[in-house]
């Protein structure tokens, strides 16, 4: 039972009064990397920050439906969105670093929580930057600006960052979209590791990425989940002739 | 190709007014530079900043026991200075700002005894220092030397007679100390109250207010404000500040303390213009970045957003100074016009730019001294807008 | 850190599949070869059920290949290899069913047939010779090898070609029942020699995979 991480019952979502999620029914599994595609304005960004709450920040955002995380309703009066966010990390889509050293980068969600404890905090930083694989390459220069990164470095930072809280699931927002061929790769080769922890849920337009890196897919269109299938499904026998259309490039 | 002719035409006319335009500004920014250049370069030097403004008067009487020595007339000495061998002192000739003759004080000798003179008044040991004048020189047997007489006469008096029985001679006076002074507390007392209340206000606007009509009406308010007149924000340190500060402190008129908070509400529109604006620049992926990482939006204002904004913050401040040092039509009525040399953060003073009010509104007009402390302020201001674009520049770097 | 862990992973288990599903054609002939023997009826029972699972580790190796080009996009090297492994695999499941075949017509044969089948046993030793190193070729990604295995296929064509000759003289005086068993013998001779083939094209797709270059062998 406790295998759903998420499970999206009915949601709808408007801004104002364009509606940009229609009736999204989804279970997300722990443990597996799901991945979200569809072309732009599709929702499926706004799907992803439905489950972290992000989309509180957007004065006249309003949902209906129910958004059960591990049995609970995320969107039911009182619910502590702060602890939320503890529980359900996100990487962004540019690298967005703060503007402070790489281990305070890190240490920030932590300190944040109100840990002060030195030897704690380095720990948690260790930890964090070895399973964003980024321990060797900044172990030696914790203290400098955390600008000073390449592109690639600093996404795989603010994963670390991400990490450094323990959440059980990761969001990503094109993670990879600012950064060079190489860089994606490493970033892949990374979500594929961390999948072991945590459960990752990666918004990409790049549908050889969600090929690459998936095991479940779902295909947005106009704010609706065509199909969601298996990964392995969906590349080679998609049911619907949308998804067909859009994976083969005959979309629109 | 009429139609290219036209074109270019009509490209060489616009092209032509930008030069013509632009020429122009920097003419009259040269002139003005040069203005007060020429009028006020002759006096810049550090006397003027380290002396008081008003002379000091001193009453002098040769000590009894002062030994009297021939001293030499020291070679370096110019040709118009007249010496007296007796008592060590060189004076020349020369005509004030008001064009009236007076005696300078050019050289005296270490061992003179004019340097340990007592004083008539307060018994106190005065000496004649360089760059003194001497007014008169009064002798118990004959007639006062004044100096309307010129320097010669006075050496060959002072040489003539075996003592003399009082020497007046004043300090040069027309430093700016006291200004300088008063403008330093101005910037720190202004920025003290203006800062952290335009900050704050300027996070409540971007950070915490809720787009709805009050932050529009709040906002709106604030850049009226920043269009008011500096006059008016005068009259209003006048009726409240200068009343406000005379009930509770031991001042008696417009002060240092009624002007600050004068200039504090001067400065608000300002510092909240630009802290909200460089919080505006605050790339929105931080903010989000702190905020799924599980921090409030307390923290994440406090840690993130008001640390990245430090260099606008900083700008704004140095613009406030900026605007503090050239103020002068609110000060006239909220500090007062008195020169003085005695700072007291209760009592009255003037900043450089109402020295400059005052002395243009004495007669007559002191445009050389005024044009110096121009040139001094151009200087400062210069200075801080190199800071502020040298701290830009250092803090702006990480953000890009 | 070493990019495309995944990938790479995944292309080894395939290319795994392939050399194992060699080891099984190779276990397949061996038995071909102990049943001609003996003419051991159950023993080539086993062989055609045997053949069964060789054919699920072609359509796994099918599968894969599919869902690595679909999900992985591979190029260069990375393509070929999956192209390569896909093909064997077509050539080694066609041997497999020779096999089967051959295990049928000793199953079948009811009249005497020992004059043929010491040319059969001798065919298919040369052909479990060649099949052994053409897979070690695969193996091993060796052009020379499997190129010195294709010069043995021809010997075989030669070997195949006499049987040939023998065999049509046979139809021409030998009675009803001899001419049958002659007819059934040429087919076995065919199915071995065709097996041969299918083992030159492997060599080829070796070629194909270390050089990236379409050679005509043969």
């Amino acid at each position: 039972m406790d295998k759903q991480v998420f499970n999206i019952m009915n949601l709808d979502l408007y801004y104002g009064k364009f509606q940009a999620l229609k009736n999204i029914n989804l279970i997300i599994e722990k443990n597996k990397v799901t991945a979200l595609i569809g072309p732009s304005g599709c929702g499926k960004s706004t799907f992803l920050r439905v489950l972290n709450r992000m989309n509180d920040l957007i004065d006249d955002c309003h949902i209906s439906g129910e958004v059960y995380f591990h049995q609970e309703d995320i969107y039911r009066e009182k619910f502590d969105v702060i602890d939320l966010r503890t529980r359900v990390g996100m990487v962004f889509q540019k690298p967005n670093p703060f503007p402070m050293n790489i281990y305070d980068n890190v240490a920030y969600g932590p300190r944040c929580q109100g840990i002060k404890d030195k030897d704690e905090l380095d720990k948690i930083v260790d930890n964090a930057l070895k399973s964003a694989a980024l321990y060797d390459e900044v172990s030696n220069r914790l203290k400098e600006s955390a600008l000073s990164l390449s592109g690639g470095q600093q996404q795989r930072l603010c994963i670390a960052r991400a990490i450094a809280m323990e959440p059980e699931v990761i969001l990503m927002d094109e993670p990879t979209s600012a950064l060079d061929p190489i860089a994606t790769l490493k970033i892949e080769e990374l979500i594929n590791d961390l999948k072991e922890k945590y459960t990752i849920i990666i918004v990409t337009h790049s549908m050889q990425q969600a090929a690459r890196i998936s095991d479940n897919t779902a295909f947005f269109l106009t704010g609706e989940i065509v199909e969601m299938d298996l990964t392995n499904k969906i590349f080679t026998t998609p049911k619907n002739q949308k998804t067909e259309d859009y994976i083969t490039g005959r979309f629109g | 190709m009429s139609m290219l002719n036209k074109r270019k035409r009509i490209d060489f006319l616009y092209q032509g007014i930008t030069y013509f335009a632009s020429s122009i500004s920097l003419i009259a920014l040269a002139m003005i530079f040069y203005f007060v250049w020429s009028n006020g370069s002759g006096l810049l030097n550090l006397d003027l900043i380290t002396k008081d403004y008003h002379a000091q008067y001193y009453n002098g009487e040769l000590d009894e026991n002062s030994p009297f020595s021939t001293m030499e007339r020291p070679i370096e000495l110019d040709e118009n200075v007249f010496y007296s061998e007796k008592y060590g002192l060189g004076v020349s000739d020369g005509i004030d700002r008001e064009g009236n003759p007076i005696i300078l004080v050019v050289y005296v000798s270490s061992d003179s005894p004019l340097r340990k003179m007592q004083d008539r008044n307060s018994e106190q040991i005065i000496s004649l220092e360089e760059d003194m004048l001497i007014s008169k020189v009064s002798f118990n047997d004959k007639a006062t030397a004044l100096r309307t007489f010129g320097a010669k006469y006075m050496i060959d008096e002072l040489d003539s007679a075996v003592d003399f029985r009082e020497m007046v001679f004043t300090s040069i006076g027309g430093g700016i100390r006291g200004s300088i002074i008063t403008t330093l507390y101005l910037i720190g007392m202004t920025m003290l109250v203006a800062l952290p209340i335009g900050v704050f206000t300027a996070i409540y606007l971007n950070e915490f207010a809720k787009k709805n009509r009050m932050t529009n009406i709040l906002r709106i308010l604030v850049d009226t404000l920043s269009g008011v007149p500096s006059i008016i924000y005068g009259l209003m340190g006048l009726a409240v500040f200068v009343p406000l500060t005379i009930r509770t402190t031991s001042a008696t008129s417009g002060n240092l303390i009624s002007g600050s908070l004068t200039l504090a509400i001067i400065l608000l529109p300002v510092i909240i213009k630009s802290t909200e604006e460089s919080l505006k620049v605050v790339p929105d992926g931080l903010r989000q970045a702190s905020l799924a990482l599980g921090a409030n939006e307390t923290q994440t204002t406090f840690k993130v957003v008001l640390p990245s904004s430090i260099p606008g913050i900083l700008t704004a401040s140095l613009l406030g100074i900026g605007r503090i040092i050239g103020e002068s039509a609110a000060l006239i009525f909220a500090i007062g016009t008195a020169v003085k040399d005695d700072i007291s953060i209760t009592g009255k003073s003037t900043s450089l730019a109402v020295h400059i009010w005052s002395m243009m509104t004495d007669e007559p007009a002191n445009i050389e001294l005024s044009s110096t402390i121009a040139v001094i302020i151009l200087m400062i201001v210069l200075i801080l807008n190199i800071v502020v674009k040298f701290i830009s520049k250092k803090l702006m770097k990480p953000l890009a | 850190m070493q990019n495309r862990k995944k990938f790479i992973t995944e292309l080894d288990a395939l290319n795994n599949k392939v050399l194992d599903m060699g080891k099984e054609i190779v276990l397949s002939f061996e038995n071909v070869l102990s049943a001609c023997k003996t003419m051991n009826v159950s023993l080539a029972n086993e062989i055609i059920l045997h053949d069964k699972f060789i054919n699920d580790i072609e359509v796994s190796i099918n599968v894969d290949a599919y869902l690595l080009i679909a999900k992985q996009c591979p190029v260069a090297t990375d393509l070929r290899r999956v192209i390569t492994a896909l093909k064997i695999a077509t050539d080694l499941e066609r041997i497999g069913d020779y096999a089967v075949n051959i295990s049928k017509y000793i199953i079948k044969t009811k009249h005497d047939n020992s004059q043929y089948i010491k040319s059969i046993i001798k065919l298919l030793e040369y052909f479990l010779k060649m099949i052994r190193g053409i897979m070690d070729a695969v193996s091993k990604d060796n052009i020379e090898l499997a190129l010195q295995i294709n010069e043995l296929d021809e010997k075989l064509d030669n070997e195949y070609k006499n049987e040939v000759k023998n065999l049509i003289k046979v139809g021409k005086t030998k009675s009803e029942e001899e001419v049958e068993e002659a007819m059934r013998a040429l087919l076995v001779f065919k199915q071995i020699e065709r097996a041969g083939d299918h083992v030159t094209n492997i060599a080829e797709n070796i070629v194909y995979l270390v050089n990236g270059k379409r050679v005509e062998l043969n």
